[in-house]
């Protein structure tokens, strides 16, 4: 007998959870935004997201001047959480994204993760405004207890202009911006299978002061019916409570309109949830629960912003608590961390800027299947970004190389100590030709790695402390191109080629002892092409295609069958295209995604497969303005022609689901 | 023009590049030797894909995947086991459906299933008579007694954590449960009252082996993390103590006996021990990593399954005694129990 009892969680539970995010308010592709305004959806160019600066009479309320995720050159999408795409989870949210690959055990209310071109989820590296949620403990993050309220969008990209540049990309969520004024909101939405959520937000800030906090609960029974090889089945011991916390507030002393000023942002999230855990369509009714909560506080200061140097600071805690009954194993794993980092950027030449940082994190893991440990972990990052003056050929050229060095030493209870560390560089370009400046162009090239988390090595049974970290490289070519003829449309295309060496893989000893090891070396190659066509100012329509192959590259043992096949579970190629409609002056819109995945191997060898399927999901939300009011009502349908398919083997999805919700909001910003 | 170029490009994206493979099942209707290897291929736990092969020796055909296609139907998640039953009939545990099926060997059709209770976890199974079946239940840490005539639950017994193999030595069964975290012990269940005895054999305790109605032997895997040494272990069902400890090198998980002699894979070796004297009697090196093993009485070929990397298919591999390998044959996902059936 093989259980994965490592493989799907790692946390040692069964390879389902959790927990959906069943907003009702809040969320929309930005894609639609993006669409509605050309030029924000695709990065790629070398203004990244996270330098856009929000400003509201005398305070100045700005996302941190210095890069957290995205690096500039490379293929990034952004989606923004608003309230007319409720009733989705961030899962389905990035599902359709192009290079984003969603492993959803069953939908809302499940295990949900994503990876950045097939890589593995723990090879994505996921920040809450700058925190890392990847645990010390698997790696991995559930995308489903990720809580959107307080956020107003994420970017997902293929490399990390932060302390780590891992294989798999970096997913990044934004905290929404404050006001000075008083404002709320009010959300109440129902769906299928038993969905509720309430939601209240409120913000106020003066001249040197600002602040918003939010709380939201939401719960579904959660069980749904499915055709199981023809016979007709309910998903059973679904159901979920979620509850979360947001707060925000800046203070700016000596706040001034005309000058910069030091500003220091204090950031909270805390979410519990306790839900049923399904487990796989193949087993019997499982009655196990699970119950988490995760709290993450951030203080983030900046001291300077000008063109001659930026400087901030930060403090990041965060805390998991992962509770399991009714399992054959039952336990708990608890993690905490805590790390204080800097960076800054200085111009030491015209047109050249260095950059720099350190973060220093301590943090643990604690459950009875895990040998006790602490780690230490130095981080440090150093690299210029220079900008060439225009040449007969360019009108802007852009490059930018950054060092990266991880040092983390795990401190065991017993005395014992184990020190690893991984180099990495970056280096990236980007450039705008003089005779078509429509057209940019870009390229990166980097080395990656990832530590083994505190399951690959201490894990007790089979824990591996003789783990070598992974490593491998990864490069980018890509153009965008924007054009206005008969509407604005904007092209853009990349290829990708990711080799990944030592990778980590939980293999079992016996029939229920897990080990990993490293084994494995794959290498990624694909291209992705988007389009975005506005023939008039109301009406968008956008177009994804992503195809990719991943291949075991080597051997692992005699006899492997798996050389130069697919690797499960990641689509040959994937297909999007969505339709968005912005009429009345905004006060009504629609879209409308049809999303199509090939089919998808289940076996290392190529010899089984899940089929392909196409999903179609649309909603209509409007804005309406009464005494001061407004009224954000919205109807989502997702997976219209109730199609029947899995992701992952054993995990069917939902059919068709609708949902409703409205959201009242005063002085609404 | 740009517009043409544009349309016709996305009208290629849209359209699917990729072909998908064509589902492989086939409708079988076959007859089978009574002389046969058969081959439980677990599959991958939670998806569902088990499937049962049979190897018929003097015919030197493999069929694959005989369950489905003879009864249209999957046989469940994580099947794992597999028992002679009367005249030509075979049980099939199938763990994580929490199902026991009965077949027929000589042509797979089902005759009955035995749904166990949800939970149940079943692994590994004995018959007690011809109407007992004791059966250890994984997730439930028990051992049921199922009556095969009336579908019954008659007996539970409460026994260590996560019992895995299971052994009848006339009075006495023998369970080994070493929990998730390696354990180390074997319960005596004394079927005349119910009461179970505990003994400490050794670290990870598995396979058991009956070997008069008052001895068995255990092997005993070691742990790996604080490492301890693996072990032979020979027990007396009737006192309760440990009587031979032979070491082991490796972390070995399976054995089978061939008279006086026990074969023990580990990693890419394998060590025959000698039961008789219980003594390493000697070693040879392998191409392959057991995770199913079996072995002929009768022509005393050793048959050894490879998981591979317990994703993809594995093989099947036949060694004569001197572990001269004699074929090959690809099997299904995580072969794993074998069974020789004459």
């Amino acid at each position: 007998m093989v259980f994965q009892r490592q493989t799907c969680r790692s946390s040692g539970g069964p390879p389902s959870s959790p927990n959906p995010l069943r907003f009702g308010f809040l969320v929309s592709i930005v894609a639609c935004a993006s669409a509605l305004c050309p030029g924000i959806g695709v990065a790629g160019t070398d203004v990244p997201d996270s330098l856009r600066n929000y400003h509201l009479d005398s305070i100045v309320v700005s996302a941190p001047r210095i890069p957290q995720s995205s690096a500039p050159y490379a293929f990034a999408r952004e989606i923004a959480f608003d309230a007319a795409q409720s009733g989705q989870s961030l899962a389905h949210l990035l599902e359709s994204l192009p290079g984003a690959l969603v492993r959803d055990y069953g939908g809302t209310g499940a295990l949900a993760t994503v990876s950045w071109r097939g890589m593995d989820p723990s090879e994505t590296v996921v920040l809450l405004d700058g925190i890392r949620l990847n645990g010390l403990q698997h790696g991995m993050v559930d995308l489903n207890k990720i809580p959107l309220g307080g956020f107003s969008g994420a970017s997902i990209a293929a490399s990390d202009a932060g302390f780590d540049e891992p294989a798999g990309g970096v997913l990044s969520l934004h905290s929404a911006p404050l006001g000075r004024d008083l404002a709320g909101a009010f959300t109440a939405g129902t769906g299928s299978f038993g969905d509720r959520v309430i939601a209240a937000t409120l913000g106020a800030g003066s001249a040197t002061l600002a602040g918003s906090l939010g709380v939201t609960q939401a719960s579904a029974v959660n069980d749904f019916s499915y055709d199981w090889n023809g016979e007709q089945r309910t998903r059973v011991n679904a159901d979920f409570t979620m509850r979360s916390l947001y707060g925000r507030a800046m203070w700016v002393p000596g706040a001034n309109a005309s000058a910069f000023s030091p500003r220091h942002d204090l950031l909270l999230n805390a979410v519990e949830s306790d839900q049923g855990t399904p487990g796989a369509a193949t087993g019997t009714a499982s009655t196990a629960r699970q119950h988490d909560r995760t709290v993450t506080a951030q203080v983030r200061s900046q001291w300077l912003d000008s063109p001659a140097a930026q400087l901030e600071t930060s403090v990041a805690g965060l805390y998991t608590d992962e509770t399991y009954s009714g399992l054959t194993w039952n336990n708990a794993y608890r993690t905490r961390s805590l790390a204080i980092a800097g960076r800054g950027t200085t111009m030491i030449l015209p047109g050249i800027d260095l950059h720099a940082g350190i973060r220093e994190t301590i943090g643990e893991a604690r459950s009875s299947d895990l040998a006790d440990a602490t780690r230490f972990e130095t981080q440090a990052l150093l690299g210029p970004e220079i900008t060439l003056p225009p040449s007969l050929l360019f009108e802007r050229v852009r490059l930018q190389v950054l060092g990266r060095c991880d040092i983390a030493a795990d401190h065991m209870d017993g005395g014992a100590s184990i020190t690893r560390s991984l180099i990495t560089i970056s280096a990236g370009a980007g450039a705008t030709l003089r005779d078509l400046p429509a057209l940019t162009m870009r390229a990166f090239v980097a080395t990656t790695g990832r530590m083994p988390t505190f399951n690959d090595l201490y894990w007790n049974p089979g824990g591996n402390p003789d783990l070598r970290t992974e490593r491998g490289t990864k490069a980018e070519i890509g153009a965008r191109m924007d054009v206005q003829q008969a509407g604005a449309w904007t092209l853009d295309g990349s290829a990708y080629y990711i080799d990944s060496r030592d990778k980590i893989v939980w293999l079992p000893l016996n029939g229920t002892i897990w080990s990993p090891r490293n084994v494995r070396h794959v290498i990624a190659k694909g291209v992705t092409a988007t389009m975005a066509w506005s023939p008039a100012t109301w009406i968008t329509l956008q177009a994804a295609e992503d195809i990719s192959s991943h291949v075991r590259a080597e051997a692992e043992f005699p006899g492997d069958d798996a050389v130069n096949k697919q690797l499960p579970y990641i689509p040959l190629e994937t297909t999007s295209a969505s339709l968005f409609l912005r009429v009345i002056d905004g006060a009504v819109t629609a879209d409308a995604t049809v999303l199509r995945n090939s089919h998808r191997f289940t076996s290392t060898d190529n010899s089984s497969f899940l089929p392909g399927y196409t999903t179609l999901d649309a909603g209509v939300a409007g804005r309406l303005i009464l005494a001061g009011f407004t009224l954000r009502p919205s109807l989502r349908c997702l997976n219209i022609t109730g199609a029947a398919y899995q992701i992952l083997d054993g995990y069917p999805m939902p059919g068709r689901s609708v949902h409703v919700s409205v959201t009242t909001e005063f002085n609404d910003r | 023009m740009f517009n043409a170029v544009l349309i016709a490009a996305l009208a290629a994206g849209l359209a699917s590049c990729t072909k998908e493979p064509a589902n492989s099942i086939t409708n079988l209707d076959p007859t089978f030797a009574a002389y046969a290897v058969w081959v439980i291929n677990e599959g991958n736990f939670g998806h569902g894909n088990s499937t049962l092969d049979c190897y018929e020796p003097e015919a030197g055909s493999y069929h694959e995947n005989v369950y489905t296609a003879v009864n249209h139907a999957a046989l469940g998640d994580n099947a794992n086991d597999l028992a002679i039953g009367r005249g030509d009939s075979l049980f099939v545990i199938v763990n994580n459906s929490d199902v026991v099926r009965l077949i027929n060997r000589r042509n797979a059709h089902i005759l009955r299933s035995y749904d166990l209770p949800a939970g149940t976890g079943p692994f590994k199974m004995v018959m007690i008579n011809d109407s007992d079946i004791a059966i250890t239940g994984f997730a439930s840490s028990t051992v049921l007694i199922l009556n095969r005539w009336t579908g019954a639950i008659t007996h539970t017994y409460a026994v260590g954590p996560n019992p895995q193999y299971i052994a009848f030595t006339g009075s006495w069964l023998c369970v080994s449960a070493p929990g998730f975290n390696g354990g180390n012990e074997v319960d005596v269940i004394k079927l005349s009252d119910g009461s179970v005895t505990k003994i400490a054999v050794g670290d990870s305790p598995s396979i058991i082996l009956a070997q008069s109605d008052t001895s068995a032997v255990v092997l005993c895997s070691g742990n790996y993390s604080p490492a301890t040494p693996a072990s032979l272990v020979f027990f007396s069902t009737n006192t309760a103590t440990v009587t031979t400890r032979v070491p082991l090198p490796r972390h070995p998980f399976k054995m089978a006996a061939d008279g006086r002699v026990l074969y023990i894979p580990a990693d890419s070796v394998m060590t025959r021990v000698d039961l008789y004297n219980r003594t390493l009697r000697d070693s040879f090196p392998m191409d392959r990593v057991a995770y199913g093993l079996a072995v002929d009485y009768d022509t005393h070929t050793l048959y050894l399954s490879d998981a591979k990397d317990f994703t993809q298919r594995g093989d099947l591999s036949m060694y004569d005694d001197q572990m001269l390998l004699l074929g090959r044959m690809q099997t299904g996902v995580n072969p794993g129990t074998m069974l020789v059936v004459h």
